[in-house]
């Protein structure tokens, strides 16, 4: 076999130039729009930078003791966990429990069926999904309301309470997400051997019981997926929010994605705004890591 | 789902991203002509994407490119939500429109970066425009910029006129009040149908009027904001009133308010005249627009920020060009057609007080007869924080009862640390 003057195989040289061809183009993207914006971001973050003039000063904390007396920030903090906090369990409880109703289902035409009608608001566009629900929350002429009307009950003010905003949100959100994590869910269940549920059944189990030790347990690993991929979403909701409410009423529902976006392009302070980002990106990563150490499973089938 | 955990920290930095990825049309611009004589100027122009303001523009675009054949304008337009980035990242970027069609309230940021170009013949324009239309286009006693717009959002009341049946048009603050809780409409408890209604920036508007109508002030001296006056405690407090002493209409819609005048569920609507343009929009004529009282009777003072307005970028390489087109398309005569065209309120003095200007737009006489009135919001800086201080604050007031001068206190102290943060870069 001929070598070439550096001592290794022409093919082998073929191979990483071949290698080095494909990810030149995604990696120069990543390093571009995403790599160095997290660089830059953290650089800002300690610093107060007027882009007009093209000053960039650093100033150390002092950003970050700005935000500690911040009360819109505390109150951005606090929304984004009441969100994440109550919406997180809901989207699971609810997509585990559709997926599994589902996955009954025999005929497998109705079953791609019900997957495909409930995928569907996953791939419409958000924005137009929000505007219809607003219209939907509308108190004098809204469906809600309507219908609560219908049985006899007093309208509520949907968008425009602090209370019902943030529920309003989530109702939302509910609707236009859960289709990712029901497929996701499917394809755990189905990977799940029969041979344990017929076991069970033969030793007496009844549907919590193989629902409590069959299906949670080996379901974890797609639990944890899902869980992981719907917090962090959820940390950075920010459509449903800036449309939906703006924020409002009285800063309710002003998570902390909606913050950042206004004091960046609102009040163009991006020093503040990118110091705001990091702490989002510190809560992310905390509660992430947090997630996998508590979730990590050793089983294997 | 499908977002990423960095889509955040690189959203903070898109304006720094984007402005790299504009337009460079403008460092190709210029060439020669082909007989050589006469250089080739191709400028680019920025404006709000709006069909009347596009309109007027275009015309007399037109008008300068037929008076100069050697120039060549390329028009750009942008909605106002991304505009005011747009115009940012330019100017960070270099990457800036020769000339731009900008809102006044934008052009303070640019002016102090040194990133416009000065306006000759300031004492023209001074003494021909309003001052209120001016001010944000002023800085150290120079001119960056000319209005050709008195942005208005006083004075004025839009009614619907079959909701207004029979009522005749309040001459002072308590017949407003009075008719407002005749026309509004109640069902368990609570407005249904509101009497009179504000909405949004129009709380800041009022606000701000009030305190001038007392005689009262806003300002210091060294320019921060002083809201701890009897003026301004009794301003806030009649706007808080409307809605909750008065409940002639309340917080409870996520509506614009002049909408729903149009459609029949606000009887009246504190609002600027530009509204008259809308009514189309909305398939109604049942509604007028009527002069707003005077809160004491003797006096209609109010602040407005300055209008929308060309100015041009001091790193044009057609300066002088582009600044030549500015004073063309803001002269007198060119202004008096912009307004009529886009219907909006002349920054001219001599355009708003013809009569024969009066005669062709009849909506506008309570506006017109006003703007004599009006001063400059003042130096602002940062727009949109300054006024969701006071809506935030005054909403404050209204949903949780907060007392008046504790929330005027917050709210001068979160606007004071803004201006000191502005102006110390």
């Amino acid at each position: 076999m001929a070598r070439s003057k550096y001592g290794k195989r022409p093919d082998h040289r073929n191979k990483k130039m071949f290698i080095a061809v494909s990810l030149t183009p995604i990696m120069l993207l990543f390093i571009t729009f995403t790599l160095l914006p997290i660089v830059m971001a953290c650089v800002l973050a300690f610093s107060s930078y007027d882009g007009l003039r093209g000053v960039l000063n650093f100033n150390g904390f002092d950003n970050i003791r700005g935000l500690l007396n911040d009360e819109l920030f505390r109150m951005a903090i606090w929304n984004t966990f009441r969100f994440v906090l109550l919406a997180v369990p809901l989207n699971i409880a609810i997509t585990l429990l559709l997926a599994m109703a589902i996955n009954k289902v025999r005929n497998a035409k109705l079953k791609h069926l019900l997957r495909t009608i409930f995928f569907v608001p996953v791939i419409a566009p958000l924005v137009g999904s929000v505007l219809v629900w607003q219209t939907f929350f509308n108190y004098d002429h809204g469906l809600f309301n309507m219908l609560l009307e219908f049985v006899g009950l007093q309208p509520v003010h949907w968008l425009t309470e602090t209370k019902p905003a943030m529920i309003s949100v989530i109702l939302m959100v509910l609707w236009a997400d859960i289709g990712y994590n029901i497929v996701l869910f499917m394809s755990g269940l189905d990977s799940i051997p029969d041979m344990f549920y017929e076991a069970a059944k033969l030793d007496g189990a009844g549907r919590f019981r193989r629902f409590r030790h069959i299906t949670l347990p080996l379901l974890s690993r797609t639990t944890l997926f899902v869980a992981v991929m719907t917090v962090l979403s959820y940390f950075q909701a920010f459509t449903q929010f800036k449309v939906l409410t703006g924020g409002g009423p009285s800063n309710s529902t002003r998570v902390l994605s909606l913050q950042i976006y206004d004091t960046a392009f609102k009040y163009f302070d991006l020093g503040v705004a990118s110091t705001m980002a990091m702490v989002l990106f510190a809560i992310m990563l905390s509660i992430t890591w947090f997630q996998l150490k508590i979730g990590k499973s050793q089983w294997e089938y | 789902m499908k977002k990423t955990v960095s889509a955040l920290t690189a959203l903070v930095l898109f304006a720094g991203v984007a402005a790299g990825c504009g337009n460079n049309a403008t460092n190709q611009s210029s060439t020669s002509s082909a007989n050589g004589n006469e250089e080739q100027v191709t400028l680019k122009y920025w404006m709000y994407q709006t069909d009347p303001f596009i309109n007027a523009n275009k015309k007399l675009i037109a008008d300068y490119e037929k008076a100069h054949p050697n120039v060549k304008i390329d028009i750009e337009s942008f909605p106002w939500d991304d505009y005011v980035q747009k115009i940012q990242a330019a100017y960070i970027g270099n990457e800036a429109p020769d000339i731009a069609q900008v809102f006044g309230s934008w052009v303070p940021a640019l002016s102090k970066a040194g990133l416009l170009a000065e306006v000759p013949n300031k004492d023209k324009y001074d003494a021909e425009l309003y001052p209120a239309a001016l001010g944000a286009y002023e800085l150290n006693g120079k001119l960056y910029g000319v209005p050709g717009e008195f942005n208005l959002e006083n004075g004025g009341i839009l009614v619907n006129t079959k909701l207004y049946k029979e009522a005749s048009d309040p001459t002072t603050w308590d017949q407003l009040m009075a008719t407002a809780k005749k026309l509004t409409v109640y069902e368990n408890d609570a407005p249904k149908i509101f009497g009179f209604d504000f909405y949004g920036d129009s709380v800041t508007f009022l606000f701000l009027s009030l305190i001038l109508q007392q005689g009262g002030k806003y300002w210091t001296d060294d320019n921060m904001v002083d809201f701890n006056t009897p003026e301004a405690a009794k301003a806030l407090q009649t706007v808080v009133d409307i809605k909750t002493k008065e409940k002639i209409a309340d917080l409870s819609r996520t509506t614009y308010s002049y909408e729903d005048t149009f459609k029949g569920d606000t009887a009246m609507t504190f609002v600027g005249p530009w509204v008259n343009a809308l009514g189309k929009d909305y398939q109604t004529t049942d509604f007028k627009y009527i002069k707003m009282p005077s809160f004491t009777g003797t006096s209609d003072a109010f602040a407005a920020e300055s209008g929308w307005g060309e100015i041009v970028s001091e790193s044009s390489e057609h300066k002088d060009v582009a600044l030549d087109f500015l004073q063309f398309i803001t002269n007198e005569e060119n202004s008096r057609y912009w307004n009529a065209t886009s219907s909006t309120i002349p920054a001219y003095k001599a355009v708003a007080e013809d009569p024969e200007y009066l005669s062709q737009n009849p909506a506008l006489k309570p506006s017109l007869e006003d703007l004599k009135n009006g001063t400059w919001i003042g130096p602002i800086e940062n727009r949109d924080f300054f006024f969701k201080q006071i809506y935030d604050n005054y909403e404050k007031a209204v949903k949780v009862g907060a007392p008046v001068d504790l929330v005027l206190k917050d709210a001068q102290q979160a606007i004071n640390d803004m201006l000191t943060k502005e102006r110390s870069k």
